[in-house]
């Protein structure tokens, strides 16, 4: 569960892995390289398409923020 | 009830002291009946017992949470629980190196009022002077790398101002931004007469949040909330009676909200004597408007039932003197000219401007006599 002021947001498996890899210095390739280890049935393509929706929805949220 | 559902949020009021006297404040009209008696033991006590029934989130309020000197050892009690602490605070008496501790025993947000754009607006709203200081603790909140949420609480004498309300949480660089209109209960049901908005305002402030909304994505978020009075159907009062909310009072009475304890006949237990557990499955107070088997029609009935659960119960009892029916906000409710009634009051021309009746232990004991 992902907590921010007021409010929670359940996430699912995936979304919770891609939050833990958001460290400021990971890019979505190096997301994604790491992601392919964790699920075996899923290829590049798909979790590259998660990791940038997911991105997006939290940026659009204010829950992630862009350094710089 | 067989099993009672699990509580995400504790409302830790942990004081009814309070430096400013907001007109439309939402702890009861009749808090100088209520000490501080809770121990920082009993608080901390409560924050474990909360957080293992479910509770992920804690927000410290009052009055103002600050003139609590164990304020320091709750935040750091719940941040050795995990849970997401937010400290909702007027920002006096507030010193930039109390700021900073409170930050390193892991406090997670701070939400600071602002009462309106305009200083001497704002100080005549809150009763005193504090506008410019609340700016500069506003500050001190992002310099010293919390997020910080403002909150301005809007009504028919600063409506057309919220322009200017959402300028300056731009220039303080809230993250997050609450036009939360006052909810005519208690203090604000005092005041409604020189509060309550016509509908024209309302929907004039609505349309500049909404396109603020759209502009400040990502960089700030805005939430917009309309007094129930102006509501087709009422919103679902915290997310439902004894539901996911549960609020301690400054005595220790555990709540379902901040003014269930103004309900006649309704015993809620207090947390000195009981578990958090025990009074939130089974004290009476708790149980009385939990689930749908209380509702009357035509809720009972309704298919929003489950998405209102009846609106507000608090809002039941001061308009209509029975907490049990409809919420009157509700355009279904038998009750409703009520509520039209008080809208329509609102837009007679030339209306003189009540004289406010502050939120001060003076006004609260003589109400409460």
């Amino acid at each position: 569960m992902l907590l921010y002021p007021e409010r929670g947001l359940a996430l699912n498996a995936t979304a919770a892995s891609i939050l833990k890899l958001c460290d400021g210095e990971l890019t979505v390739d190096g997301m994604v390289e790491k992601l392919r280890g964790e699920y075996l049935d899923r290829s590049a393509e798909e979790l590259r398409r998660d990791v940038l929706e997911f991105l997006e929805e939290m940026a659009s949220r204010g829950l992630l923020q862009v350094p710089g | 009830m067989s099993s009672a559902p699990r509580p995400y949020t504790l409302i830790a009021e942990l004081t009814y002291a309070c430096p400013l006297h907001c007109v439309y404040c939402s702890n009861p009209i009749d808090f100088t009946r209520h000490d501080d008696t809770l121990e920082e033991a009993d608080w901390r006590r409560v924050l474990r017992e909360a957080e293992r029934l479910g509770v992920v989130q804690v927000n410290f309020t009052g009055g103002e949470p600050l003139l609590r000197s164990d304020l320091e050892a709750l935040i750091a009690e719940a941040r050795s629980l995990d849970l997401y602490s937010n400290l909702i605070t007027s920002g006096i008496p507030l010193e930039r190196e109390r700021l900073e501790r409170l930050r390193r025993l892991g406090l997670d947000n701070v939400q600071v009022s602002i009462q309106d754009a305009r200083p001497d607006e704002s100080d005549r709203i809150a009763g005193r002077e504090a506008f410019h200081r609340k700016l500069e603790v506003a500050r001190w909140v992002k310099e010293l790398g919390f997020p910080l949420t403002v909150n301005t609480v809007l009504h028919r004498q600063n409506l057309e101002r919220i322009g200017e309300v959402i300028a300056l949480a731009e220039e303080l660089h809230a993250d997050r931004l609450e036009l939360a209109n006052a909810q005519y209960l208690g203090w604000a049901q005092r005041n409604r007469a020189a509060l309550l908005p016509t509908q024209a305002q309302l929907e004039g402030a609505r349309s500049v949040a909404a396109a603020a909304r759209a502009r400040l994505e990502g960089r700030m978020e805005v939430v917009f909330v309309v007094p129930d009075y102006y509501a087709r159907f009422p919103p679902a009062c915290m997310d439902g009676w004894g539901r996911r909310f549960m609020v301690v009072s400054p005595d220790g009475l555990l709540l379902p909200c901040l003014l269930a304890h103004t309900l006649p006949g309704l015993s809620f237990g207090n947390v000195r004597a009981r578990s958090v557990e025990e009074l939130w499955s089974s004290s009476p107070g708790m149980v009385a408007f939990r689930g749908e088997s209380w509702m009357p029609e035509p809720c009972r009935s309704c298919e929003r039932r489950s998405i209102d659960f009846g609106g507000c119960r608090c809002q039941a009892f001061q308009l209509t003197g029975n907490a049990a029916v409809t919420d009157p906000a509700c355009s279904l409710s038998p009750d409703h000219q009520l509520v039209e009634a008080a809208r329509s009051e609102a837009t007679r021309p030339a209306r003189e401007l009540a004289i406010f009746n502050y939120r001060t232990p003076r006004n609260s004991r003589e109400s409460s006599r």
